[in-house]
């Protein structure tokens, strides 16, 4: 309890120093936000009550807590280019990066635990080759390559599946967003489990040195119930970790993979935000992104009390 | 009648360097009931000869040779489906390192109560229960607390109490426990082995006591193997071992043992670090002594083969061409 409730406060001021940079990031930008209200026929006098009247004029400590309380209401300022609240921009996108990088999280996860559990048992076999050539690939080649030689091959080629979007227009139903998921998802989940497979594998190897392995084995016990009874709950636990800082994705999306699907989610507003100079949009992003990470850690930590007990003694 | 009969048992890992005989020419019997000694260096093939026993070595061991007869059985020939009945039932194990011998993520009670359920086909609430008597027979005061405990939740000595309480789990005939009390401290150590004594008369079964402390050996056996290299170079009762060793080695190892009534004297001090390995990875020495480069009363004829075990006594029995009368 005192372990979490630590970790906990920690994260607090994780956050907190986040908030600093990312204000501090923001008053370095070249530009003055003046700026953009300014019109030809407002007198200087006019310019510097509006100044004054935007807190522009404040000692930044100060422009730092009054930032910093509106962000704590969920005011996170509007847009500079078209006026909107970044809240609702962000929140409009969110359900789309939830749905692609939910979807492909589960399934690397799905497809990693057994495929790496079956690698580690038997390393350099057939298997163990096959699955390490497949996830080296999966790991060195740049997603969007590969985001484009599906949309070629599937969507160009051979016509099956639509390469961007989330919807075809005007079509809203369900078999429609499945087959729009498929190609962007597919990207995601092969850069996923090739990194969780390895993970799973080496720490398979490592627990399959382990004495309590022989034990079973002394005793009888077959194979397959090692492997799940025994092992599973062992080789599993560095995955947390990597899940934990995965979480993020969830949010801020795959800026690359929805680029080249044009899928609507965070990451492709993150894109349109820098590109477009948006800074309260990139502000609030990389705040909920770094909200993620963080949150994101502190779930890992929760889980691996959870599922090791030794972690659970020492909090 | 042995219960237990290793017969020129060989064991080699094939590895990136090649070939590595561990265990090169083993032999010996236990009896019904009895517990039985096998000392030797680490590296001689103490653990490597048992384990084959129970075909728990790595992947890469394999057995050149030799036989092993259980009960009058050979079961270095079964196929791993014939042999499965004698795991946990008739051959058990015990190990050395407790706390990684023991999975650290399971309580106690859940795998213990697995693997009776698993051996003898019982429902889970009758193994947890016949999990709760055995953790009570090895000596642990609160059985359910303990079979609610995760393994670095107790002592040294309480998991080592669990492994033997696994051990005689299904009532073997055998118990291998392998170096049982070298990772725990002087007085528990004593416990333990009181421990494994008494269980072993209570329940009538026979021990391979596996160590390299000729103290442990002194006090618990009644018959002793010493190894060397892959080979039993001599095998005695406790008697003809202490007091009348043949061997050059266990003479050595013998006389470096502490005592109070003499200044402690280093094991053959002068040749370790020069032989370090020899005993594993062999070439053309293979047909000599395992002792030959360290030993003091070496011979021309010791050059030229390998001495062949002998008796030298009722019992007793080495292989040295040595007659062993040469005093300590």
């Amino acid at each position: 309890m005192k372990h979490i409730l630590s970790k906990i406060v920690q994260s607090i001021l994780v956050m907190f120093l986040v908030s600093i940079l990312c204000f501090a990031l923001i008053k370095l930008a070249p530009g003055d936000p003046v700026l953009t209200y300014v019109q030809p026929n407002m007198s200087e006098s006019y310019i510097a009550t509006l100044r004054e009247r935007l807190g522009l004029t404040k000692p930044l400590p100060e422009q730092y807590l009054l930032w910093l309380g509106r962000i704590l209401h969920g005011n996170f300022g509007y847009s500079l280019v078209n006026n909107r609240p970044v809240l609702q921009q962000i929140l409009e996108r969110l359900p789309a990066t939830f749905l692609l990088m939910g979807v492909s999280l589960v399934l690397a996860v799905v497809i990693s635990i057994p495929l790496g559990m079956k690698c580690g048992e038997r390393p350099g076999g057939a298997l163990d080759r096959f699955t390490s050539a497949v996830s080296y690939v999966g790991i060195s080649i740049p997603n969007y390559w590969f985001g484009i030689l599906l949309i070629y091959l599937f969507s160009v080629y051979l016509g099956w599946l639509p390469s961007i979007g989330m919807h075809s227009t005007g079509n809203h139903s369900l078999p429609d967003l499945l087959r729009h998921l498929i190609l962007p998802c597919t990207v995601m989940t092969y850069v996923n489990a090739a990194q969780f497979t390895r993970y799973i594998r080496s720490s398979t190897i490592t627990q399959l040195s382990e004495d309590y392995v022989t034990v079973q084995k002394a005793y009888g016990t077959p194979r397959r119930r090692i492997m799940y009874g025994n092992v599973l709950k062992n080789a599993i636990l560095p995955l947390i970790t990597v899940l934990g800082m995965s979480l993020q994705s969830l949010v801020s999306g795959a800026m690359i993979c929805e680029q080249v699907f044009a899928w609507p989610g965070t990451g492709q507003l993150a894109v349109t935000a820098v590109t477009t100079f948006d800074y309260p949009l990139i502000m609030g992003i990389t705040m909920m992104t770094a909200l993620m990470i963080v949150v994101g850690n502190l779930l890992a930590d929760l889980l691996y009390t959870i599922v090791d007990p030794r972690i659970r003694q020492a909090a | 009648m042995a219960l237990l009969e290793v017969s020129n048992l060989g064991v080699s890992f094939d590895t990136d360097l090649g070939e590595v005989r561990a265990v090169r020419d083993v032999s010996f019997s236990v009896n019904q009931g009895e517990i039985f000694g096998i000392v030797g260096e680490s590296g001689s093939g103490k653990s490597v000869s048992t384990r084959a026993i129970l075909r728990i070595n790595p992947a890469n061991a394999r057995i050149t040779g030799g036989s092993v007869k259980f009960d009058g059985k050979e079961i270095l020939s079964l196929s791993e489906k014939e042999f499965m009945p004698y795991r946990g039932r008739r051959i058990a194990m015990i190990f050395q390192d407790s706390l990684t011998a023991l999975n650290p993520v399971y309580t106690i009670g859940s795998k213990m109560s697995d693997l009776i359920c698993q051996i003898e086909g019982t429902s889970r609430r009758d193994a947890a229960q016949k999990t709760l008597s055995l953790l009570a027979e090895v000596g642990i005061r609160d059985p359910e607390r303990c079979f609610r405990s995760y393994p670095h939740e107790l002592s040294g000595g309480m998991r080592q109490r669990v492994m033997i309480a696994m051990a005689v789990a299904c009532s073997p005939d055998l118990i291998i426990a392998d170096e049982p009390t070298t990772s725990l401290d002087v007085t528990i150590q004593a416990q333990i082995l009181r421990l494994l004594r008494d269980i072993q008369r209570r329940r009538g079964c026979s021990v391979i006591l596996i160590t390299h402390d000729l103290g442990v050996v002194a006090q618990m056996c009644r018959r002793i193997s010493v190894m060397c290299g892959g080979y039993v170079v001599e095998t005695g009762t406790a008697e003809q071992i202490f007091h009348h060793p043949v061997h050059p080695y266990t003479q050595a190892l013998i006389a470096s043992m502490p005592r109070a009534d003499r200044e402690f004297r280093p094991f053959l001090e002068h040749s370790v670090s020069r032989d370090r390995g020899r005993s594993a990875v062999g070439e053309k020495e293979d047909a000599l002594c395992p002792f030959l480069d360290r030993c003091p009363a070496a011979s021309a004829a010791c050059r030229g083969t390998l001495p062949r075990v002998r008796a030298v006594g009722e019992e007793h029995t080495a292989r040295c061409f040595a007659d062993g009368k040469k005093e300590d």
